[in-house]
């Protein structure tokens, strides 16, 4: 049976400061909007996993990388505002 | 090595130009495609994430978002250490394909110093909030620029009121004060404590302490004031206190004299040098037995002390010894006085020397007892002298005789010669009756010229008899008052306990009665009480 979840992120933070909080609120903020009941937002503290972080080449944060749907993609920067996501992670027709 | 694709292809002037900007541009620069791989980086990218330029060199960075205002990014240094950059990020077209363009300025060190700042603030901000002394930064014209909860306190105006009032308005100095202080601030010098009276706004005078600094700019000129003021008025109202409690210490007629709790004289006031004679150098260090008279038993000091222990004070008389050897009398008064932990740290002894008293106490008992003129017992000492012969007589079982004695026609003198001449009379007469009795015998006057003697201890009336005889003869030769010879006679009763009575009233009555019958019989006579009239007769001279 497929899975109902369709799309998988996965944010890079650092620690919990206000940056991180405020990347964090938004992209729930997002997820509820377009993908009620069908997304997983995993959030990474670059700190406490810098082994995963390191594989997976994060250089700055935060980052965001949208694993499913593929193709996948990766964003850096401010994630406030919700078209810019979109079109950042590829769904949104442009 | 070159670093970049873009202008391998261009090596002409404008591509030059900007391979020299990128080049060597302070901010970092990352040109990316569609899918976040870069195609260009400059060497300041590589110096903000510490990594070489190789490692973003078609490597994927990412999409990066930056709408309008520039973003804030944590950078993961290769070294582990985190840096801050500001990122802002446009679009361009490069041949004909889209890319993005994210220009990286490290913040690093304006972040910390920022938060640095922000710390430092804060404590400032604390520290200002919780110091009980009051705080204000002041600007050059000397108005409120800042100010803590203490200073709202001792101005007693609030933060709001306080703001861009001068230090004139808050408070009020004596000119002179405030003129000093702003002619040192204005030298760039500081003041350090400088005790000032003002009144708080609702016009009660505080005393308060001023500290005040200038801030100085990069040139050197003030800037701003910064001050700190302290509620003084409990320490100067302290230090009032103490000398005034000093003066009094010192001036007081009452002697004081502290010691610790063993006893050891602490110290002792003018007053005490006075009174003992003892110097403050010789009386502290040593103990108050120095004062001892000797006059005072063992139990009498236990009974001090036990008072002194178990309810803190004794008060009584005590007899103590000057340094000259004299003994007197004072009155005193010692407290113990305890500690902040209820420990007995000092005992006051507070007296004064009450000898005058005593003397006066002496004065008035003889006052009572005593006829001022001839200061011979008056009525009620003779009352008290024959009841206690008449009490002995009737233990011992002897005779007492009880003589009324009243001079004739003294009354003539006064009027004749004046009350002072009567006076001198009076006196000479009680000088010659008691030259006729016994040293156990009293004589007294009762008033005017009427006098009592009581005889303990006679054999015989007869030997009262003979007494009044003794009596009448001394009165023969006359007085030389005031240059005049004046001569009185006495007529005398005579009554005999037990035979004529055994109360005193009624042996006073029968004498009376008896001294009125010699009256009747010529004066300057004796009359025995007339039960045995007949037996002893009356004599007349």
């Amino acid at each position: 049976m497929e899975s109902k979840t369709q799309y998988h992120l996965k944010l890079f933070v650092v620690g919990s400061s206000p940056r991180t909080e405020q990347a964090i609120a938004s992209l729930k903020r997002i997820c509820e909007d377009e993908f009620p009941g069908c997304y997983e937002l995993v959030v990474i503290d670059v700190l406490s996993q810098p082994a995963l972080a390191e594989e997976m080449k994060i250089l700055a944060t935060p980052t965001l990388i949208k694993e499913r749907p593929l193709p996948a993609r990766r964003i850096i920067g401010d994630f406030s505002d919700k078209e810019s996501v979109l079109a950042g992670m590829g769904l949104l027709v442009r | 090595m070159s670093t970049n694709l873009i202008f391998e292809d261009a090596p002409d002037l404008a591509g030059s130009l900007f391979k020299n900007i990128v080049e060597h541009a302070s901010d970092g620069i990352l040109v990316v495609d569609y899918d976040g791989y870069v195609m260009l980086s400059n060497p300041a990218i590589a110096a903000i994430f510490q990594r070489h330029q190789d490692e973003f060199q078609g490597k994927l960075f990412g999409f990066p978002i930056a709408t309008g205002a520039p973003v804030e990014i944590d950078i993961l240094r290769k070294d582990g250490l985190l840096a801050t950059a500001e990122m802002r990020v446009s679009e361009a077209y490069w041949e004909r394909e889209r890319v993005y363009i994210a220009i990286l300025r490290d913040i690093t060190e304006r972040k910390q110093l920022e938060t640095a700042l922000r710390l430092a603030q804060e404590e400032f901000a604390t520290l200002c909030h919780c110091a009980p002394l009051g705080m204000l930064a002041l600007r050059t014209d000397w108005r409120v620029k800042l100010a803590n909860p203490a200073a709202e306190s001792i101005f007693g105006w609030n933060g709001d009121e306080m703001m861009g009032s001068t230090f004139l308005d808050l408070s009020v100095p004596l000119m002179q004060d405030l003129t000093e202080m702003k002619q040192v601030i204005q030298r760039g010098k500081s003041i350090m404590g400088k005790e000032i009276r003002h009144l708080r706004r609702d016009g009660t005078p505080v005393d308060i302490s001023v500290s005040a600094a200038p801030v100085l700019d990069e040139a050197g000129r003030a800037a701003g004031i910064m001050c700190i003021v302290e509620d003084i008025s409990h320490r100067v109202r302290d230090a009032e206190r103490l000398r005034l409690s000093g003066k009094i210490f010192e001036n007081t007629q009452e002697c004081i004299l502290v010691t610790d709790a063993e006893g050891v004289i602490f110290s002792v006031n003018p007053a005490f040098v006075a009174v003992t004679g003892f110097t403050s150098e010789e009386a502290v260090g040593r103990k108050p037995t120095l004062l001892n008279s000797g006059r005072h038993d063992k139990a009498f000091y236990a009974e001090m002390w036990h008072s002194l222990i178990a309810y803190g004070q004794w008060r009584g008389e005590i007899w103590n010894r000057r340094k000259n050897g004299e003994i007197y009398p004072e009155w005193i008064n010692i407290s113990a006085i305890h500690d902040a932990h209820g420990k007995v740290s000092h005992y006051v002894a507070v007296f004064s020397d009450i000898s005058k008293v005593k003397e006066n106490e002496a004065r008035l008992q003889r006052l009572a007892d005593f006829d001022l003129l001839t200061g011979l017992p008056n009525r009620f000492l003779f009352q008290d002298h024959a009841e206690l012969a008449l009490a002995q007589a009737a233990r011992n079982g002897k005779q007492v005789a009880i003589l009324f004695l009243d001079l004739d026609h003294f009354k003539t003198i006064n009027d004749s010669f004046g009350h002072r001449a009567g006076d001198q009379v009076l006196i000479e007469v009680a000088r010659r009756l008691d030259g006729c009795l016994r040293a156990s015998d009293t004589l007294a006057r009762f008033g005017g010229d009427e006098f009592n003697a009581v005889l303990p201890d006679i054999d015989t009336p007869a030997a009262a008899a003979s007494v009044a005889e003794k009596i009448i003869a001394s009165l023969s030769t006359p007085f030389l008052i005031e240059g005049q010879a004046l001569q009185v006679g006495i007529s005398i009763g005579i009554a005999i306990y037990p035979r004529d009575g055994v109360q005193i009233d009624a042996l006073a009555l029968a004498a009376d009665a008896a001294m009125y019958q010699a009256k009747e019989q010529g004066r300057n006579s004796y009359r025995i009480f007339a039960s045995d009239a007949a037996l002893f007769g009356t004599r007349e001279r």
